[in-house]
């Protein structure tokens, strides 16, 4: 089977691929549909897929097959996804005890660490810190006017993923959800020792922003199902019984342009969305890149 | 615009009620009773922001009105608009859509405008007749949104 090297090389410069070579080489990539015949021949979360304009649902059925990186072909960005995804497959546990500097750009990261312009993370452990936490992010996100346009759909998401951090991702040491099923204005608040982060940085063509926990309670399965659930219709459908509104996870990939969920089961997790700044509709229509990654 | 805290505000003139609803439509959002009439005008210029929370809460309001109320809904923002047909029951069978902004996007520029579109003028109950929106260089603005999710809610007044 080729590597991401072999197939992809000469995306990148050729100053660079001394460097590239020894990660990406180790990296299978396959395609779809061209190799759906070498799909049983593969332990499919160890490979990196590359797919072309194919939209969210039948993104979706191919993650149900176990492929845990999903990487757009016909995008920009297509080069530095390749490279994050190598990463995350090569080097899961190194990139889950810190993902935050090198998740977006490979390498990259650097330049965008040492600029507090380009990034932000912030810690937190209450709800009532969530009115607080979208106004920095506001704040951040006001320094390039290139995020006018996606401004709330950046607010939303991280909204989302904040309520996702302290009501559906605490369980307790029985394994039951804590705080799952109570009302989202509940004034919840996390030891210290729990606390969890709101990440943001800008890279160039996007900015991608994330929460992460450290409880690593997400289930694949659950997960999917809930995938398969909001995405059968044209339209999301609410949950009217207690806890959230069932609404979230949609709307987090519905809007954006990629999406990444990163678990390592019991110590975090990572739940991320880019936009491209280009505007509601680029995000929305743009054949969208998705991370499902969880290891135990 | 800074997202702000959730305000209500109704008032009746004649055989109207009157709503206004103003900042973030999320889980501190608390909908208050409206004394209804025969029609009921929801102005909703000013909701800087809504979560899925602040959605089932606004289906939740928005279905306690039944028939015969008409509802108007007018000064729509793109914020809600975008829910009107991703969300089953965002919208009643009640309610019609007066006036609603439309995001303009200048790959130009970066800019991003929003036009006020109103019944009567700029759609109607199947067509869209808008004017050109342009940037601040003076080129034409393309429409940031995908047409036939965003209009689909239109249908006769």
């Amino acid at each position: 089977m080729k590597s991401v090297f072999q197939v992809y090389q000469t995306l990148w410069p050729e100053d660079k691929r001394a460097n590239l070579e020894p990660l990406l080489s180790r990296v299978p990539v396959l395609h779809f549909p061209d190799d759906r015949d070498k799909f049983s021949q593969v332990m499919p979360h160890l490979v990196v897929l590359v797919v072309s304009k194919i939209k969210v649902k039948d993104v979706l059925s191919l993650i149900d097959l176990g492929f845990e990186h999903i990487v757009q072909a016909d995008r920009e960005d297509f080069a530095k996804e390749l490279l994050a995804s190598s990463l995350m497959t090569l080097r899961p546990q190194a990139f889950l005890k810190n993902p935050i500097p090198f998740f977006l750009s490979g390498f990259d990261s650097e330049r965008i660490i040492s600029d507090p312009d380009r990034h932000l993370i912030l810690r937190f452990t209450k709800q009532s810190e969530k009115a607080t936490l979208l106004d920095w992010l506001g704040v951040f996100l006001d320094r390039n006017p290139a995020t006018a346009t996606i401004r709330d759909l950046c607010l939303q998401a991280a909204d989302e993923m904040i309520s996702n951090a302290l009501f559906n991702a605490p369980v307790r040491p029985s394994g039951k959800r804590a705080y799952k099923d109570l009302p989202r204005n509940s004034e919840i608040e996390l030891p210290s020792s729990q606390a969890c982060s709101l990440f943001a940085c800008f890279a160039d063509e996007r900015v991608v922003l994330g929460c992460e926990d450290p409880f690593g309670s997400l289930d694949k399965g659950l997960l999917l199902n809930h995938l398969r659930d909001v995405f059968r219709d044209d339209a999301a459908t609410m949950k009217y019984s207690a806890g959230g509104a069932g609404l979230g996870l949609r709307h987090l990939i519905e809007n954006a342009a990629n999406f990444y969920v990163l678990v390592n089961e019991g110590k975090s997790t990572l739940v991320a969305c880019g936009f491209v700044l280009r505007g509601l509709k680029a995000n929305m229509t743009i054949a969208k890149h998705m991370h499902l990654s969880f290891h135990s | 615009m800074a997202v702000t805290p959730f305000k209500m505000k109704s008032w009746m003139e004649g055989n109207t009620s009157f709503v206004e609803i103003t900042g973030a439509i999320d889980e501190r959002a608390q909908f208050t009773e409206v004394k209804l009439a025969e029609k009921m005008v929801i102005n909703l210029e000013g909701v800087n922001f809504i979560n899925s929370i602040g959605t089932r809460a606004w289906c939740l309001w928005l279905q306690r009105f039944r028939a015969p109320l008409k509802i108007t809904m007018v000064r729509c923002p793109v914020i809600m608009v975008k829910s009107f047909s991703s969300v089953k029951s965002f919208l009643t069978d009640r309610c019609t859509i007066e006036s609603f902004y439309i995001p303009f996007y200048s790959d130009n520029t970066g800019e991003r405008k929003d036009f006020l579109a109103v019944r009567g003028t700029h759609f109607g109950d199947a067509d869209m007749q808008l004017p050109e929106i342009k940037d601040s260089k003076g080129e034409i603005m393309d429409m940031d949104v995908v047409p036939e999710l965003y209009f689909s809610f239109i249908k006769p007044a």
